[in-house]
């Protein structure tokens, strides 16, 4: 457990690029993917379909993901 | 003047560009932004509305009522043209055959990096803001949207173009063309400080619809909560299920955001399963929601930004024809043209709403100051 809140939040930080009002834009572009950020948490389990969907995400907003290397 | 619009009701696209023409005058116009009746031959209108601005980038789509500083019309042609204090330098692309696999938004993406020097990954969203009018009876606007913000942090608003609730065509204009299948896109280098608002007449409540089944493409809803959606629906509504559609307009269902939600609105039954004006992807949780006044909540939401924001010198609305529906059932359109009447504004009564994704029920509004 783990390994997906830290994806998640690493991606919501590389896309929004340090702009702290961006951050909120791009949890809402992710709940429209079906991806709900803000109920992922430390102890949410890192299923494989959850790891997959954070990672196709990362690729349509063409963010590296250290994370999961 | 940042700004000038005008309107006009004439019968013919030649007699309303004209009159459109004169109320603009003599103004340098860096960008044109029109919306028009379908009455006005769609196939003719952008090509003359061009031929009106030579050398302007001209933008528009068809629509389902229109409206302009002061007031809601049906049956006229509504433009707004920005002068040099806003637009710095403004590029419109249009993305074609948008039910296609190889459709080619990321070539325009990539047109407007070229363009302005920037990948649009890189473009500073303080300092660059999209518009964007899709062909509102593709069934595209969800993914349209969702690309364009896979590719850009730049916060794009728009519209669903419209066509007075024939729901037969619907059109895009860029340049002096006419499209159909296809979005239309401006991306601009503001000089003036801009916001965006998006307001919606509701409440949550504490009723939760989660979508079990669903076919998102077709925006088809067949299961609430595991049971078949009609019977779903009718029993969180509190309604017999025969009766469902009647509670459409007024309890809609949203998608929650912190204190915020994006609307999405049932359309019609069809056996138990529930057709929406947006899709809703299985899993989705969702509130169910009260409606209340447009008028008071529209006010308020403005009234806030003004404070937030100083001075408005320009808003573009893109208003959901649900919303213009029910302001025409309650004869308030006069009412809400007001709201409207001490800033210089222009819009359209939209088949959906583009922020961050495709909504409804909402005034989704640019905000330039």
């Amino acid at each position: 457990m783990g390994k997906a809140k830290k994806m998640i939040d690493e991606l919501i930080e590389k896309k929004a690029q340090s702009n702290s009002f961006q951050v909120n834009n791009i949890k809402m572009k992710l709940m429209f993917k079906g991806i709900i950020p803000d109920d992922i948490t430390d102890d949410t389990p890192d299923t494989e379909e959850l790891i997959s969907k954070i990672e196709g995400v990362a690729e349509q907003f063409e963010v590296n993901l250290t994370t999961n290397k | 003047m940042k700004v000038k619009t005008a309107y006009s009701k004439k019968d013919t696209i030649k007699d309303s560009i004209e009159d459109i023409k004169q109320q603009i005058g003599d103004f340098d116009t860096r960008l044109l932004l029109f919306f028009a009746s379908p009455s006005l031959d769609p196939e003719k209108i952008s090509a003359e509305m061009q031929n009106g601005f030579t050398g302007v980038p001209t933008m528009g789509c068809s629509s389902s009522g229109e409206i302009v500083t002061g007031k809601m019309l049906d049956q006229s042609v509504v433009a707004m043209a920005f002068g040099a204090e806003i637009i710095e330098d403004c590029k419109i692309e249009v993305v074609n055959n948008l039910n296609s696999d190889n459709n080619q938004i990321d070539t325009a993406f990539d047109s407007f990096g070229k363009y302005f020097g920037t990948s649009t990954h890189d473009l500073s969203p303080d300092h660059y803001l999209g518009m964007v009018l899709i062909d509102g009876l593709s069934l595209q606007e969800e993914a349209v949207n969702d690309r364009i913000g896979d590719l850009t942090n730049v916060t794009f608003v728009g519209g669903s173009a419209g066509d007075d609730l024939a729901f037969n065509k619907t059109y895009v204009y860029a340049n002096g063309a006419t499209y159909m299948d296809a979005a239309a896109l401006v991306l601009i280098k503001s000089r003036a400080k801009f916001d965006f608002l998006k307001t919606q007449s509701f409440e949550a409540t504490d009723k939760n619809v989660v979508v079990t089944k669903a076919d998102e493409a077709q925006r088809k809803v067949y299961e609430i909560n595991n049971k078949p959606a009609t019977q779903a629906y009718a029993e969180l509504v509190g309604v017999p299920e025969e009766k469902v559609a009647d509670s459409f307009f007024s309890h809609p269902v949203g998608l929650v955001f912190q204190d915020d939600f994006f609307v999405r609105s049932p359309q019609r039954t069809d056996g138990e399963g529930i057709y929406f004006y947006c899709s809703i992807k299985e899993d989705m949780k969702l509130k169910l929601l009260n409606s209340g006044n447009i008028l008071e909540y529209t006010r308020d939401s403005l009234n806030q930004k003004k404070n937030e924001m100083g001075e408005i010198s320009a808003i573009v609305n893109f208003n959901c024809i649900l919303r213009t529906l029910e302001l025409k059932d309650k004869n308030q359109t006069e009412g809400y043209g007001d709201i409207f009447k001490s800033v210089p504004t222009v819009g359209f009564s939209t088949y959906g709403e583009s922020y961050i994704g495709h909504i409804n029920q909402t005034s989704t509004m640019v905000l330039f100051q």
